[in-house]
């Protein structure tokens, strides 16, 4: 006997959707594969790293409905502990580098969560903005973050004191993995029973706290599992580049990953990976062209539009079209 | 008595200066916020707007001043008020009524400014460039220095021009928010829809009208405060990142939506962060023979130094939210 037919409707569903999940997991391992034998692998990589930063953030915004406006401080310090760590200590290896630097984010996204989490909406918003700023201060004066100039030359080394990241190649598919692997984290984390709380929190916070979850602990725990992994992209992305700046700790990296997250659909599991696509690739377009100073204009402009009419998101959108068509 | 005089030149003047632009900015955040029930986060980068309007005034027609006897920047505020409001007026139109409309949930409006916002920064530094610009063009800053009569002093106190002009603009400008308030038609319906807006609809306030005013009021104030920041120090195009969390910060800790409050807030973090970097051995100087002589006072006793006096702010807004979100005054929880 055929085993779907014993299955319930909802089960039927269920096994649907991971299968579904799962072959869009395999082609994406396909994609990352070849990827670099066709595009510039620095370029893939970049936007690997704020792939892992938006769906960190949309673990938080999508899932727990918080939304940070300070997530630029976790990238941040994750960047320059493990550029400071790797450029002063040459002995270390990149692995320990980007565990140290994760590790700094999750202990300051720890601090941050217990200050900010029992605040909503937009007080949380404001709470996570003003502690983020403090940070960028911090960074600015710091001797340790080499202030405006940022670190440089921070080298890549030798991965497991083996393997050199010397080369793009080997550096790409180093990224790949620690994208895949906070990736299936967060994939983790979404579908297990707590993320399901998180859901509940979202949808309906005070029936959550009256059915007896703790909502702040799953609110704060969430907040750190996301502030880690911003921590983890910001330290590859230091590594990639082999430098750390004052940019990623500006307000204007928190609003980009909110763009991001948005314009490929909040809460879908691989829309921050399209928006984050979407946006470093106008970035580096607009770059080149005569546009080059109009790129927080038209950054602004994509906010409102998608804001306005468009507030699923791409990946939102092509979801929901495919639920109405196919269902 | 010398050291009083710097006290109150770099306590009370400075204090003075910095609280009334910030009470003029967070009056605009907190009328948008309980008429419009969202935090504005483009507002500081309207205020910047008003000031690059005057700025553009004041290099077109540079005399204008010189006919009237005040600085052409002063001349050229109330147009720049217009245009800033008429800015406002139109974004409002254009984008947040639709969502309005939709009844959509703050955080997106948040969301929402955050765009409007990118899109006024990067517009204003492509056509005003990156460096400071002094709105003083044609004429020079006057600076008084006030003579005490008293014989141990010798030192001035210090008020420069734009600082009376400042001064005089924060008074009027209270002044006249508290009589449009309290005694006008439009002002009462604005407090009725502030107070609940369904049943000030249903008592026939026109709210789409209140809406408009509103922001013709915000926009105003927000080229007033922005101005007279640039009159004070210069016009710069990333003035906005300075001024929008103080702001924010003055207008929650004089409680979100009470337009007095927002005053009082903003006075607080402006003498918050002056009294913050200001260094205290200078008034504990004169009393050192009544200390015990193992108390040396240091050369340099702030609480904090003055490469942090912009962090102050930050400071105030966390600990605000986290231990009294309501602010001094009660105001709404979002």
């Amino acid at each position: 006997m055929d085993t779907t037919q014993t299955l319930s409707p909802t089960r039927q569903r269920q096994r649907r959707a991971q299968w579904r999940r799962q072959a869009l997991t395999l082609a994406l391992l396909a994609v990352g594969l070849v990827a670099p034998f066709v595009a510039y692998p620095v370029f893939l990589m970049k936007v690997l790293c704020f792939a892992l930063f938006a769906c960190a953030f949309n673990l938080l915004l999508g899932y727990a409905g918080l939304l940070s406006f300070g997530h630029a401080a976790f990238l941040a310090t994750g960047g320059y502990v493990t550029g400071y760590l790797l450029a002063s200590y040459p002995g270390l290896t990149p692995e320990l580098g980007i565990l140290t630097g994760t590790a700094a984010a999750v202990a300051l996204g720890a601090l941050f969560g217990v200050l900010s989490i029992r605040r909503q909406g937009i007080y949380f918003a404001m709470v996570t903005l003003a502690l983020a700023q403090l940070m960028f201060f911090v960074f600015v004066q710091s001797p340790f973050t080499g202030g405006e100039d940022g670190l440089h030359g921070v080298p890549r080394g030798e991965l497991f004191g083996l393997i050199s990241l010397n080369s793009n190649l080997a550096m790409y598919y180093f990224v790949f993995a620690v994208f895949l692997i906070g990736f299936a984290i967060i994939q983790r984390a979404v579908h297990s029973p707590f993320g399901q709380v998180l859901k509940a929190i979202r949808e309906n916070e005070p029936r959550a706290v009256s059915l007896g979850y703790n909502v702040d602990a799953y609110k704060l725990l969430a907040f750190v599992l996301s502030a880690g992994l911003a921590g983890l992209a910001g330290s590859t992305k230091t590594l990639v580049f082999q430098l750390a700046s004052l940019t990623d700790a500006h307000w204007h990296m928190s609003g980009e990953v909110i763009l991001m997250t948005l314009l490929g659909g909040v809460g879908t599991l691989f829309g921050p990976l399209v928006g984050a696509g979407l946006v470093v690739s106008l970035q580096h377009l607009l770059a080149q062209s005569p546009l080059g100073n109009w790129v927080s204009v038209i950054l602004g402009l994509i906010f409102v539009v998608c804001v306005l009419s468009f507030r699923s998101g791409i990946v939102g959108e092509i979801l929901k079209s495919y639920r109405k068509n196919f269902k | 008595m010398n050291e009083l005089v710097f006290f109150i030149n770099n306590v009370v003047v400075a204090g003075s200066v910095t609280g009334s632009i910030y009470a003029i900015g967070a009056v605009g955040v907190t009328l948008i916020f309980s008429i419009m029930r969202f935090a504005h986060f483009a507002h500081a980068d309207m205020m910047t707007f008003g000031a690059l309007m005057v700025l553009v005034l004041t290099t077109a027609f540079p005399e204008v001043g010189g006919a009237v006897g005040l600085p052409t920047a002063v001349v050229m505020l109330p147009l720049a008020m217009a245009l800033t409001a008429l800015l406002a007026v139109g974004i409002d139109k254009g984008f947040y009524k639709p969502l309005r409309a939709h009844g959509v949930k703050p955080i997106v409006m948040v969301i929402g400014s955050l765009g409007v916002a990118l899109i006024l920064q990067g517009l204003i530094r492509l056509f005003a460039g990156t460096r400071a610009q002094s709105l003083y063009i044609a004429e020079r800053k006057e600076i008084f220095r006030l003579e005490l009569p008293f014989e141990s002093v010798t030192r001035p106190i210090i008020v420069t021009e734009p600082q009376v002009i400042l001064f005089i603009l924060t008074l009027a400008a209270v002044i006249g928010l508290h009589l449009f308030l309290n005694r006008t038609r439009t002002g009462k319906a604005m407090r009725a829809m502030s107070d609940n807006p369904d049943l000030a609809r249903a008592s026939g306030i026109n709210t789409s009208r209140i809406v408009t005013i509103t922001w013709i009021i915000a926009g105003g104030l927000a080229a007033v405060a922005g101005t007279l920041l640039s009159l004070d120090v210069a016009f710069k195009p990333d003035l906005s990142f300075f001024l929008l969390l103080p702001i924010f910060a003055a207008a929650i800790v004089g409680g979100v939506g009470h337009p007095y409050g927002a005053i009082a807030g903003g006075f607080v973090v402006g003498f918050a962060e002056t009294l913050a970097v200001f260094n205290w051995a200078v008034l504990l100087r004169p009393l050192q023979q009544h200390f015990p002589d193992w108390l040396e006072l240091p050369r340099n006793l702030a609480f904090v130094g003055t490469e942090y006096k912009i962090v102050v702010p930050f400071f105030i807004l966390v600990a605000i939210l986290v231990w009294r979100p309501t602010g001094i005054f009660k105001g709404k929880v979002i």
